[in-house]
């Protein structure tokens, strides 16, 4: 079984390779790294802090976008190809397959966000800053965020059309990334009765802010290595149910 | 002819003129809607958003939304407001949305206050935000059990701002006091807080402070503290003979006589006068001052040359150290780092550098 997914995984892995919007967001993300300089220019100081900032930031879009046009678009892309077929009428099983994307598409990622990291060390070193353990940890950070944003863009993908599961896996960053903040909101006292339902929510809702150690990076804070490994727990979770949703909705799907 | 060698590339007359007379109205309109513009913003609304809408809005990318919001508002703080009041609360507003997403933000304090206080003339709104940033650090060095530099030097911002707006010396020596007592303050602060403590005749304090890096684990640090106590001790030494002759109207014969003669505290007088002479000409000397004089310059000297090799990627020549441009746009491509004289080395003496950057200090 796992040299079956192993051989989805890579032919996966290689096709996204091959894929044009990749390139386009990888691009995007590199520019916005070396561009981070030009704002740290525009500060009164801070540059160093600037350059890990914007792109950090930069990187996690990377990963939204890769999940959004690459990995939402990646089932429907086999079945309108009859790729899918091939595979399925063969040895392989839908769970399987699902699982090799998942894996090649996590892989592809993961290359795409070393890439850009590899650049933004580089870029750091040059204007005087230093790679310190934050910068590690949000690195390992955003590659888990990569790993659930993969999750739910197959499961996305799964359940619907490309065009919704990108705007799917979008609203599902946005509501990763604002539950801790709305959190901190009702928490004031301002609207009590919203606070008890949120106090339910909180629980319910993905936390993308678990594994977030971008704000770290420049504060000089000690990085909080449990919270990060109780944080790929989290991360581990969330993607065990969504890739279990996403083979169950596979199977169920008729070609 | 010409019409069909036109068709026959796709590009009619027509177009072109448009695209051409669109281009030029384009350019001539810029320049007076770009001083309508100006003029607009010069008394628009200026909109911050409120600390907690931000908080949620910036998804997780609070610094990087601080960043954003600080870099946006830079601009406009040399931008003229006809409305003072107006500008005021923008500038709150933005000090306090940029603090609030990222706590940390040094250069949002420090910075914020300067411009406060010095160019917008808020001493109060000043010394508000230096309190909080001060509180900020204090909670995250409670909870993180390390020390921040930006804490320090945000005291220190406190402390200067409380002498200067305000001339409250008491607060002034509060937040000094802490300053100085924390392991990454300033020579400079610390020798601000020495000046103090000498003011109120408060010699052993001065001279605590001056030594409390005497044995630090850094060389460059136990010599500028030395120097530092050598200084103090030459300040309480000529301080003591200036009474002396004041109060005798004459000069004391030694320095056994001017101790004698002193109202010092005993403790401090068992510090400075062993190390205190008179020099031929009658002046009060500490003799170390001048070797520690020398060993600081000669650091300064070597912290140029770094500079040099950074900048241009040979060690500098020696005559370099003694070079200043009279313009000072050239002087920052020049030596801006540290310029000494002929008459600070040593009579018989000249510098040399090698070829690793030591600077030595040699007899003709």
């Amino acid at each position: 079984m796992s040299t079956r997914i192993a051989a989805i995984a890579v032919a996966t892995f290689k096709e996204a390779l091959r894929d044009r919007l990749l390139v386009l967001v990888v691009v995007f993300a590199v520019a916005m790294v070396l561009f981070s300089r030009v704002l740290g220019w525009l500060s009164v100081e801070d540059e160093v802090k600037m350059v890990h900032d914007f792109s950090l930031t930069g990187m996690s879009f990377l990963s939204l976008f890769l999940a959004m046009l690459v990995g939402a678009s990646s089932l429907a892309r086999e079945v309108e190809r009859r790729t899918v077929y091939t595979v399925l009428t063969r040895t392989g099983t839908r769970t399987e397959f699902i699982l090799g994307k998942f894996v090649g598409l996590v892989g592809v990622f993961w290359l795409c966000l070393l890439g850009a990291g590899l650049v933004l060390a580089l870029w750091v070193l040059t204007w005087g800053g230093s790679i310190g353990e934050a910068l590690v940890a949000a690195m390992i950070g955003l590659m888990l965020e990569a790993i659930v944003l993969t999750a739910v863009a197959l499961f996305l993908g799964a359940l619907a059309a490309p065009a919704i599961a990108s705007v799917g896996t979008f609203a599902f960053y946005l509501i990763g990334h604002g539950t801790e903040a709305l959190r901190e909101l009702t928490d004031q006292g301002k609207n009590p009765d919203f606070a008890a339902v949120y106090s339910v929510l909180y629980r319910v809702l993905p936390n993308l802010e678990n594994v977030n150690f971008i704000n770290a990076t420049t504060s000089g804070r000690p990085v909080d290595w449990g919270a990060l490994g109780a944080g790929a727990l989290y991360v581990l979770c969330w993607t065990s149910v969504l890739l279990a949703g996403a083979i169950i909705l596979f199977r169920r799907r008729q070609f | 002819m010409a019409a069909k060698s036109a068709a026959s590339t796709g590009m009619s007359p027509l177009p072109m003129a448009v695209v051409g007379l669109g281009i030029v109205g384009a350019v001539l309109l810029q320049s007076p809607l770009g001083r309508s513009n100006a003029e607009r913003r010069r008394n628009d609304f200026r909109y911050t958003p409120d600390p907690d809408v931000t908080r949620v809005l910036s998804f997780g990318h609070r610094s990087t939304l601080a960043d954003a919001i600080w870099l946006r508002a830079l601009p406009d703080f040399s931008r003229e407001f006809d409305d003072l009041a107006l500008k005021e609360r923008w500038l709150n507003g933005v000090f306090d949305v940029v603090t609030d997403l990222e706590p940390s933000f040094y250069t949002a304090y420090s910075y914020g206050s300067t411009y406060l206080s010095l160019i917008n003339r808020q001493a109060d709104s000043a010394i508000s935000l230096l309190e909080r940033g001060v509180k900020t650090f204090e909670d995250l060095e409670a909870e993180d059990g390390q020390i921040y530099n930006g804490g320090t030097r945000l005291r220190i911002d406190l402390a200067m701002a409380y002498w200067m707006y305000k001339k409250d010396r008491a607060k002034t020596l509060e937040h000094l006091d802490i300053a100085v007592a924390r392991p990454d303050c300033d020579f400079l602060t610390r020798g601000m807080r020495v000046g103090l403590a000498l003011h109120d005749r408060d010699d052993l304090l001065a001279l605590t402070f001056s030594a409390k890096d005497v044995n630090h684990q850094n060389p460059d640090a136990r010599e500028k503290a030395r120097l530092d106590l050598e200084r103090t001790k030459l300040r309480i030494a000529q301080r003591c003979h200036r009474e002396f002759v004041e109060r005798e109207g004459r000069p004391p014969a030694s320095v056994e006589e001017l101790r004698a003669g002193s109202d010092i505290d005993e403790g401090a007088a068992q510090v400075v006068f062993p190390d205190v002479i008179y020099d031929d000409e009658g002046n009060v000397q500490v003799p170390a001052l001048a070797e520690l004089k020398l060993r600081e310059t000669v650091r300064g000297l070597e912290w140029a040359a770094y500079h040099h090799k950074q900048n241009f990627g040979t060690w500098p020549k020696v005559e370099w150290f003694f070079h200043r441009e009279k313009d000072a746009s050239k002087n920052l491509e020049q030596n801006a780092f540290m310029v000494i004289r002929p008459s600070d080395l040593p009579a018989g003496t000249h510098l040399e550098i090698d070829d690793d950057g030591v600077v030595t200090v040699v007899d003709d």
